[in-house]
């Protein structure tokens, strides 16, 4: 089992834990762990889900069109990480830009909290990426891009978020 | 098609699009796009809103033929 393994396994166990805990604590407070989205919020969503899977569809098709002609950008498992942070990405936007992404009484001020600790967390690890790995060998992205991809990709999402919260703020409702 | 007789009904009860989401169990964002006309509710919402600003079916969602 070599460092990186454990590093894997550590997070998964971590994270399988987090969850746990997360759950149990809303069960224990009376909180209904399944969102409720109303009939508008989930036609979008399946709008927003549709999007995703066609973005995801798109990227490996292109990516399996430049495989044809010999060029590869990235190694293994990166391709993979990207085609899923691309899908997550576009779902994500789009279920925030048609108001689908937030269950009714939920609050936008506390993902934004929360995904500006998961960034700054992700920012630590893209730093250490940049100078103590190599991010591009032979021409190709290497595993240890999927740091700084994740950092883009929940800024994109919190951006999205921002973007939204203030189109709201000043939306007219007459 | 915006409903405008939504939005008179909502505002001959006082209620703010916020407040009648709360009463109808949906989001803002969805009572504002029922009003713009960018939604069609199912029919079971158009009860509930008819129930919470205690008017019909026809008052609130019937399209009068041009």
């Amino acid at each position: 089992m070599n460092e990186y393994s454990i590093g894997l396994a550590c997070g998964i166990i971590f994270g399988v834990l987090f969850l746990v805990i997360w759950f149990a604590f809303r069960k224990a407070k009376g909180i209904d762990p399944m969102e409720k989205f109303d009939e508008r919020q989930i036609a979008d969503r399946y709008k927003a889900y549709k999007s995703g899977f066609f973005a995801l569809l798109i990227f490996v098709a292109a990516d399996a069109l430049l495989k044809m002609f010999g060029v590869s950008l990235f190694e293994e498992p990166v391709g993979e990480c990207i085609a899923v942070f691309i899908a997550v990405g576009v779902f994500a936007c789009r279920a925030v830009m048609s108001d689908a992404y937030f269950a009714p009484g939920k609050s936008m001020r506390n993902f934004i909290l929360l995904y500006g600790v998961i960034c700054f967390a992700q920012l630590v690890n893209t730093v250490r990426s940049f100078t103590d790995h190599e991010l591009i060998h032979d021409g190709r992205l290497t595993i240890h891009c999927i740091s700084p991809l994740c950092l883009i990709l929940f800024l994109v999402i919190m951006i999205a978020v921002l973007i939204r919260a203030r189109q709201l703020k000043y939306e007219e409702e007459e | 098609m915006k409903n405008l007789k939504l939005k008179s009904a909502r505002a001959a009860k006082d209620y703010s699009q916020q407040q009648l989401a709360d009463l109808v169990g949906v989001s803002r964002q969805t009572i504002n796009a029922i009003e713009k006309g960018d939604y069609n509710p199912t029919i079971r919402l158009c009860l509930a809103i008819c129930r919470a600003l205690d008017r019909t079916l026809d008052e609130l969602f019937w399209e009068d033929e041009a």
